[in-house]
């Protein structure tokens, strides 16, 4: 059933960025590329040589294996139908560790082509990742407040209805503090706009500007599955504990395609920020879920 | 389990005998004529540090505290003809003796049960000289860069951490009453996340590499305090004994972990610095294909330090998480504030170490050449690099050695979260093992392009004056908390002809805000007021019989009527 639940997932990643993009392309009035545009271009990327910049070392060789590892990891222990593989016992803290580790190797990977644009996405990812993570603990604070453990499936041991009545501000609070988060991390707008083809204007793709052939395609993937990832952990910290792992499983996956649309709305109706903006944005994520924690704690 | 002797002899022992491997090498050339120097204060520094972890007693231990600080003054003091030496020379000596007075009055006060607040002070003021809390880390930024690299290495590794053995051997934790608890740990805590955040921020724009290395050590020795400073404040309450072991433990842990780390990182330094001639990370870049050995193994520890699974520098830090969440957990509002304010400041404190690292391996590292020096750089002898690997095996052995001992200190308690967090990191590198692998049956070698230019927009031949600086890459951060890094900008505009402008530069320098701002003018202003008393000093013989007369009577007088 882990195991099971960890294909179906690794299965399914590419999917929702489908949806999000066909979600974008009809509220642009285009017919758009299909749910299943992602596939087709990882198949297609596989079968491609890889070019590697000139000054490179293993460094710049083995970071997009690194950061999709990473991932793969993450997503392992995550508990998909309620628990994972041993997700009981694994702190929290290590989920997210683990995807900063894939980070730092996507970064000093991108450092390692030694050009201006990739050193500048870099520079830009890592900043907002160092700001966006205080947002993250203060939110597992409230979980950990909230659910009374550490671990990582206790903490996504979801909310009951009792629980949503009593406390529905504070809930409020960190899901819209959580999905800021969920947006910076995928690179989403309005912090990041994937879609940019102007190199100043990148963070993410910045950074995998000479990356090409197997190693885009493993960097389209982690980026595919670390969409997913972080969506699924959205909805387990709000829906409710069910029993049943078969129900957890499709609620979890039904919640995940629910988020798809939701950011693929949020992208169609609003414009990305100026990056001098950002950190006052995630300032304002922080203190929403401060108060949240507060409310929690309090009321 | 190990006593606190035994726990701080070990990176003593392990790390000197690293740096003393890579001080074979590291002195070469013309610094060879001061050999003798090196090889007569280093064993001393060694043999005194010891001697502080060894020795019962107080007198005695104040002793080898003030010959561990001269001794390794003495190592500070190798490259003594340049100016900024002897200035670092100067403060490090300064700090010493502030730390050995302040010492000795913590020792008086202690006579005295009633006072016990008034001696943790002076501990705190005498013990944080060395350790580096704010505002006391003002002599690190300097010492480290000036010293020779292994001895920065035993300096930051081994002898900063004393003071903490300092703290734990004089004011144990568990003999504390409930209120005096509370005050170490609040103590404690609050000057840990001030160091912690402080450090990690002033080392991010910091160009030369071991003025980094030695602000990573103040943030180091903050994750640490604040680890058994959350320790002291759980255990006051008395209900949450095993998350308070659990947060000293990783405290403890932490500190092996820095000392292995941090030993090899500073040896990984002066190989940059013996092959370079600098250490500005500006005007290194490329060397991991130049001294492949050196740079894999910077890199890989600067990872591990960075504090990411699945390597040995996030083990502490996660006990440490572990237990302030449980603080949280308790629903005390104080502990819960305790426990939020640790989470807060570590994570903050992840970010920014994770960049700062990202920023010394890609830009002293990876990319291009940014000089000839760089660029012509050569592998080290062997020994340098051993030196490095020996340490990196310690470090590699702290994975499960750091579960074992928080297994041990704690007494079993939530064992199998740190068993789960190195499983967890085992299978990660299978996975990447795996993905390498199959990325290399995908497209075997015969399939790999010849390495082409990177994009620049087109350009075909870019240089390393295009690629990014490492100033340039902190600079968003550096920008954000500019009102506390007061990071000062030198410009020189273009000139001459706007067609073909010539000329333009642009310098960023960050100084320690303990430093500029707080010590500097409190020694200007000191050292005007004693230019008063100075009167007293009028080399007449008459005069200071008559001081002599004044101060005996006066005692007499106050004998008399007490």
């Amino acid at each position: 059933m882990n195991i099971l639940s960890v294909i179906l997932a690794a299965l399914l990643a590419p999917l929702f960025i489908g949806i999000v993009n066909q979600t974008k392309a009809f509220f642009g009035g285009r017919r758009g590329p299909g749910l299943f545009r992602l596939y087709r271009d990882l198949f297609k990327l596989v079968r491609k040589s890889c070019p590697r910049p000139q000054p490179s070392t293993w460094i710049f060789d083995i970071s997009q294996s690194v950061s999709l590892a990473s991932v793969i990891a993450a997503a392992a222990v995550f508990p998909w139908a309620g628990f994972g593989l041993g997700s009981t016992m694994v702190p929290a803290v290590l989920f997210f560790y683990i995807l900063a580790a894939g980070r730092f190797f996507t970064v000093i990977g991108a450092l390692d082509a030694g050009n201006a644009f990739e050193g500048m996405g870099a520079s830009r990812e890592m900043q907002f990742s160092t700001l966006v993570e205080p947002v993250v603990f203060v939110v597992l604070g409230f979980l950990v407040i909230l659910n009374g453990d550490v671990s990582l499936s206790s903490i996504l041991s979801g909310v009951s209805v009792e629980t949503w009545r009593e406390s529905i501000v504070a809930l409020i609070l960190v899901f819209v503090a959580f999905y800021a988060v969920f947006l910076l991390e995928n690179c989403r707008v309005p912090f990041d706009d994937p879609e940019t083809h102007l190199e100043l204007t990148m963070i993410h793709e910045a950074m995998l500007l000479d990356v090409g052939g197997v190693d885009l395609a493993f960097a389209l993937y982690a980026a595919a599955l670390k969409f997913m990832l972080l969506a699924a952990f959205l909805v387990a910290m709000f829906i409710p504990q069910s029993g049943n792992a078969w129900v957890h499983l499709a609620s979890v996956f039904g919640g995940v395609a629910f988020i798809s649309l939701v950011t693929g709305v949020v992208e169609s109706v609003t414009a990305r920020v100026r990056f001098f903006k950002t950190p006052q944005m995630l300032l304002g994520a922080l203190l929403m879920a401060s108060l949240a924690v507060f409310f929690l704690a309090c009321f | 389990m190990i006593s606190l002797e035994t726990f701080f002899s070990i990176p003593i022992l392990v790390v000197s005998v690293a740096a003393a491997v890579h001080a074979t090498a590291y002195i070469h050339g013309e610094a060879r004529r001061h050999l003798v120097r090196f090889w007569g204060f280093f064993p001393a520094t060694v043999a005194s540090m010891l001697a502080v972890v060894h020795v019962g007693g107080k007198l005695q231990f104040l002793l080898a505290w003030e010959a561990m600080g001269l001794a390794s003054a003495g190592l500070v003091a190798f490259e003594s003809k340049e100016k900024s030496v002897k200035k670092a020379t100067w403060i490090y000596l300064l700090a010493c003796h502030a730390g050995a007075c302040a010492l000795m009055l913590t020792g008086v006060f202690q006579m005295r049960p009633d006072a016990w607040i008034a001696a943790f002070a002076f501990a705190v003021v005498g013990f944080g000289l060395k350790i580096g809390f704010p505002p006391f880390h003002a002599w690190l930024p300097e010492a480290h860069p000036a010293a020779p690299a292994p001895a920065s290495a035993i300096m930051s590794g081994a002898m900063i951490p004393l003071g903490f053995f300092g703290l734990l051997k004089f004011f144990p934790i568990a003999r504390l009453s409930s209120f005096d608890a509370q005050v170490y740990g609040w103590t404690l805590l609050a000057l840990g996340a001030i160091g912690a955040v402080g450090g990690i921020l002033f080392s991010l724009p910091q160009s030369n590499l071991k003025r980094l290395l030695a602000f990573s050590s103040v943030e180091n020795m903050g994750v640490v305090s604040m680890g058994l400073g959350l320790g002291a404040v759980l255990y006051a309450r008395g209900d949450f004994t095993p998350p308070a072991l659990l947060a000293i433990a990783g405290a403890l842990v932490h500190i092996l972990n820095h000392a292995f780390l941090k030993g090899a990182l500073f040896l990984g330094a002066g190989s940059v610095l013996r092959q370079t001639g600098t250490l500005d990370q500006d005007r290194l870049g490329g060397l991991l294909r130049r001294m492949p050995f050196t740079g894999s193994l910077f890199t890989v520890n600067a990872f591990a330090l960075a504090g990411l699974p699945p390597l040995n520098g996030f083990m502490g830090e996660l006990a440490i998480y572990v237990s302030a969440f449980l603080a949280i957990n308790t629903g005390d509002p104080v502990l819960a504030s305790a426990g939020f304010l640790v989470a807060l400041a570590l994570a903050l404190t992840g970010g920014l170490a994770a960049t700062a690292y990202a920023k010394s391996i890609g830009c002293a590292f990876l990319g291009e050449s940014r000089s000839r020096e760089a660029a012509d750089a050569a592998e080290t002898p062997k020994r340098m690099y051993f030196a490095q690997i020996f340490l990196s095996l310690f470090s590699l052995a702290m994975i499960p050695g750091s579960v074992y001992f928080i297994h041990k200190f704690t007494g079993g308690f939530k064992t199998e979260i740190f068993i789960m967090t190195a499983m967890v990191g085992f299978t990660f590198v299978a996975v990447v093992v795996s993905l390498l692998l199959l990325r290399r049956f995908i497209c075997p070698r015969g399939k790999m392009k010849p390495r082409l230019p990177v994009w620049d927009c087109g350009y075909d031949a870019p240089t390393s004056r295009m690629a990014y600086t490492a100033t340039a890459f902190t600079q968003p951060l550096v920008d954000l908390f500019r009102p506390i890094l007061k990071s000062r900008r030198h410009v020189q505009p273009f000139k001459g002809d706007p067609a073909a402008p010539s000329g333009a530069a642009i310098a960023t320098e960050t100084d320690d805000f303990a430093l500029g701002g707080l010590w500097r003018p409190l020694f200007s202003r000191a050292a005007r007021l004693f230019q008063r008393v100075h009167l007293l000093q009028s080399g007449s013989l008459h005069l200071y019989i008559l001081i002599i007369l004044i101060a005996v009577l006066a005692l007499l007088v106050a004998a008399l009527v007490s």
